[in-house]
């Protein structure tokens, strides 16, 4: 039914908006949620990258290491 | 109103922030065995009065009773002990968790000192069945649907075996089959004696569920009246204090020379729009309509370049335009309000100067330092023209009102001096006497050449405001409408042609 | 989409999500066809056991991420009670010990507690920047890991002959903590007898009683827990202090392991500790994590550490190649839950 659909979307950003200002609430009021994760605007691309990146640099650290072994 | 006793009286109660009076001898008489419905705009206080009744905020003066018995909680878990109990509006749920952890959190049940997960379980069920949930107690409570969440949250509530519960907008996230599930829990809690205080927008749901309506305005009681004489007019002439005839203000704006041309525009990234194509001329003011998933957004974000596009070209005033990143927009004459104004629209610890010149920080630069005369002025600029309530230009944005904030953050943009406006759903979350002062700035704006491009759920919005309206459908555009041949209808069939 | 772009999607997340057990194998394939020695029953003991400390410390700070938080103040205060346990276990007709006085050796149960205290005393400090001043764990188990160091560096340095590292231990502590019962052809080291009991009893306290269900609802959303009646300073009290006596344990273990304490001790080993845990899947978005996991992210890292070792990998392309895999893991981490916003 398309009004519950624009019910749903209404209910959908209320909860969002909720949700942002509790966590700001929660912030300013010194509760204990320190959430390192929250705050990150990087796509999924880009950690993707930065695995690969690492697995890569671990590979070449790896070989370098017993190839230069002392 | 001698002889009566109240399950709970809430005299005189005082609350003060910095800057805000929330709550100014508001007060609130509850019967045993009633609905009592808790009505006003957003910032009217109803929130900030249960949270004194809930031992969260402490009133700066005034009294509780219960049962006659003054009754001061000092916090949420006395209130729950003390028989009343409330459902919040954001969903309080350690979601990694299971329902019946969540359920019993604070209260677990245990075996020889250690937690007994069987009777959680079967406690937990027992309560479902007796309310007709149908929810897998050991189901994580994360992978639940709101609505689902929702109900469990409301069993908690009532597995406190409350005198008083506290529903603060329980419907919002709930199909119509389970407003009437719900409905049917309060009957039955109603009848058992239990007082209830339902706080919501809904009107028609208010005035089917209720037996009482206390409406709040500005932190003050303004009436308390019995729901079978109530109709959805008297509500809003009480919560507002006016009467709303004019809705939409007269449109002053006529449309003229094309201002801008989008051909074949697709977003690169899914989900997004797809072979967009439309103009928009200048003193025009363009609805989008469409259902959740239309993608409406995406459109807006396309066009602004803060998401990438893939194919199609946009030309502003004759001339080629790539927008690529925000900073570019700006400088060819864009402007965008998103969606979520707490979310990325307002600098929420910052102040109303901060939030008013950001977008134009640029223009404030006099060998490399701010001019603080330039911003102050441009500040009062936004206060003046957009009529912002506040006390100061330092005053923190949070303290101001939804519509405020929304106000303030059209002002940042129109002191970029655009020519395009892309606003999207402007005016979410904000009360009825603010929206209409939304509109009419919206249609000065257009009247002065401004072309305004307006995404909106609410139909009556768009059919009030539009030159032209255009709606998507699944990521397309399924029409165009002239204002004249537009209708709710129309909207509707269009909307759901790729749906 | 076609099933087979579908098909190399799923793929590709697995491989993402797991990247980590992935190097793990191709890591453990190079060194076995590289030195074939590798693989014995010997070396298992040897990763084992090394792998028990790290691993009785990483139970405790699994609890602290749990929250949302971290300990870097870990490593120090194992140092500090390293060396409380050694120097009250010297071996009696060690000339230069450190405390002449005691001429027949203590109940090997008496530094134990002592150090089980001192460590408590330690994460009490933490838990009332925590709980109480409402400090984010991670400045104040910064403090608290330059407190404990001082105090480390204090008491080594007062010793009768000035500075030297706790050495010549009593030969019972040495036998209790690095022997092994012999079953069949293989040693099961004690130490992995004593991480495998702390486990059990970490996972009873996380899984079965009312401090481990509270520490997971403070940690995945403190605003629930709160309003419905969880004592919040409380438990944080209570899982700090299981902290503090974990990492007594782990200290009095680890100075009869390595068998010579100095200001050296402990250094870094949060760092082993907390990548063990986030590579077991205790996630820094809180809320989350199982004991098991912490056990199989300690054991990799240990596997890890001991290759490149056998391998002969230059000693400082491991510290690299170390802190690498903090990142690689946290990267993984985050993925796993940046995709819910």
């Amino acid at each position: 039914m398309p009004e519950d659909e624009l019910r749903r979307k209404e209910a959908e950003l209320d909860a969002r908006e909720r949700d942002v200002a509790r966590r700001e609430d929660a912030v300013r009021g010194g509760s204990l949620r320190h959430n390192l994760y929250e705050r990150i605007t990087l796509s999924k691309r880009a950690v993707d990258a930065i695995i690969a990146i690492c697995a890569l640099l671990i590979a070449a650290f790896t070989i370098a290491g017993v190839l230069y072994g002392s | 109103m001698s002889g009566e006793s109240y399950l709970l009286e809430m005299k005189g109660l005082d609350k003060s922030f910095p800057g805000v009076k929330a709550l100014d001898q508001a007060c609130l008489r509850l019967k045993a065995g009633t609905v009592h419905a808790l009505m006003g705009e957003n910032g009217a206080g109803k929130s900030t009065l249960m949270k004194c009744l809930f031992g969260i905020y402490k009133p700066d003066a005034g009294e509780i009773l219960i049962s006659g018995k003054a009754s001061r909680f000092s916090g949420p878990k006395e209130a729950m002990e003390g028989g009343v109990s409330m459902v919040h509006q954001e969903l309080n749920q350690v979601l990694m968790r299971s329902v019946m952890e969540n359920l019993w959190l604070g209260r677990f049940p245990k075996r020889y000192g250690f937690v007994s997960h069987r009777e959680m379980a079967a406690r937990t069920k027992a309560i479902f069945d007796d309310l007709g949930i149908d929810v897998n107690p050991r189901s994580i409570i994360g992978k639940l649907s709101v609505s689902q969440r929702q109900m469990v949250e409301i069993a908690k509530a009532v597995s406190y075996n409350a005198k008083i519960l506290v529903l603060d907008e329980p419907t919002s996230s709930l199909t119509n089959e389970e407003v009437e599930h719900l409905f049917e829990i309060i009957k039955k809690l109603r009848d058992g004696g239990v007082g209830i205080i339902y706080i919501s927008h809904r009107m028609e749901e208010i005035l089917r569920i209720s037996d009482e309506v206390t409406i709040m305005r500005d932190g003050k009681w303004i009436a308390t009246e019995p729901a079978h004489g109530l109709t959805v007019d008297k509500i809003i002439k009480m919560m507002v204090g006016r009467d709303l005839t004019q809705r939409f203000p007269p449109k002053t704006n006529v449309p003229g020379e094309p201002l801008l041309s989008v051909k074949e525009l697709s977003g690169a990234y899914q989900p997004t729009c797809r072979d967009v194509s439309f103009e928009l001329r200048k003193g025009e003011i363009l609805g989008v309509a469409g259902l959740v998933g239309s993608r409406r957004t995406e459109l807006l974000e396309t066009i602004f370049g803060i998401a990438r596009h893939a194919s199609g070209t946009i030309s502003k005033n004759g001339a080629p335009t790539n927008n690529r990143n925000s900073s570019e927009a700006i400088r060819n004459g864009f402007a965008m309000l998103t969606e979520e104004r707490r979310a990325n629209g307002i600098f929420g610890r910052l102040d109303i100067t901060f939030n008013s010149v950001i977008a134009n920080i640029n223009h404030y630069k006099k060998y490399g330092f701010l001019s603080g005369r330039q911003m102050r002025r441009d500040t009062q600029w936004v206060i003046d023209s957009l009529k912002v309530k506040t006390p100061s230009h330092r005053t923190h944005i949070r303290n101001l009102s939804g519509g405020n904030q929304q106000k303030v953050i059209l002002g940042r943009w129109l002191l970029t001096s655009p020519d395009v406006l892309l606003l999207d759903e402007p005016t979410r979350g904000i009360d009825v006497g603010a929206k209409a002062e939304i509109y009419q700035l919206i249609i000065n704006l257009a009247a002065e050449g401004k072309g305004i491009i307006v995404v909106s759920s609410e139909m009556p919005e768009l059919l009030g405001i539009s030159d032209r309206i255009i709606v998507m459908s699944g990521g397309q555009m399924a029409g165009i409408l002239d204002i004249a041949d537009a209708s709710q209808e129309e909207i509707m069939r269009l909307a759901a042609r790729y749906a | 989409m076609s099933t087979l772009s579908v098909g190399n999607e799923k793929w590709k997340e697995w491989l993402l999500n797991y990247s980590l057990y992935v190097i793990l194998g191709v890591l453990i394939i190079a060194v076995v066809v590289m030195e074939p020695t590798f693989l014995s029953f010997d070396n298992l003991s040897k990763i084992m056991a090394q792998a028990s400390t790290r691993g009785i410390l990483a139970l405790g700070v699994a609890g602290m991420i749990v929250y949302t938080g971290t300990d870097l103040s870990a490593g120090r205060i194992l140092g500090c009670c390293a060396a409380i346990s050694a120097s009250l276990l010297q071996s009696v007709t060690y000339a230069s010990r450190m405390y002449p006085g005691i001429t027949e050796p203590l109940p090997l149960a008496l530094p134990l507690l002592l150090a089980m205290a001192v460590g408590m005393m330690f994460c009490c400090l933490n838990a009332f920047g925590f709980a109480v001043l409402k400090m984010h764990p991670f400045i104040i188990s910064l403090g608290t890991q330059l407190i404990a160091y001082g105090a480390l560096c204090l008491y080594i340095d007062s010793q009768a002959g000035g500075a030297q590292p706790l050495a010549s231990l009593d030969p019972r502590y040495i036998s209790v903590v690095n022997g092994s019962f012999d079953i069949g052809f293989m040693k099961l080291p004690y130490l992995v007898v004593y991480l495998a009991i702390c486990s059990a009893v970490m996972w009873v306290i996380w899984n079965k009683t009312t401090i481990g269900k509270n520490m997971f609802a403070i940690g995945g959303n403190p605003e629930a827990a709160a309003v419905s009646g969880v004592n919040v300073v409380r438990n944080i009290f209570q899982v700090y202090l299981i902290a503090g006596m974990l990492y007594g344990i782990a200290a009095f273990l680890e100075a009869g392991r390595v068998q010579s304490v100095t200001t050296a001790t402990g250094l870094n080993y949060d760092l082993d500790a907390i990548s063990g845990c986030v590579i077991g899947g205790v996630s820094f978005t809180g809320g989350v994590g199982t004991i098991p996991g912490v056990l199989v992210g300690v054991i990799i890292l240990q596997v890890i550490n001991y290759s490149l070792y056998y391998l002969g990998v230059n000693a400082y392309f491991q510290y690299i190649i170390k802190g690498l895999i903090i990142i690689m893991a946290v990267a993984i981490d985050v993925r796993k839950y940046i995709s819910k916003k």
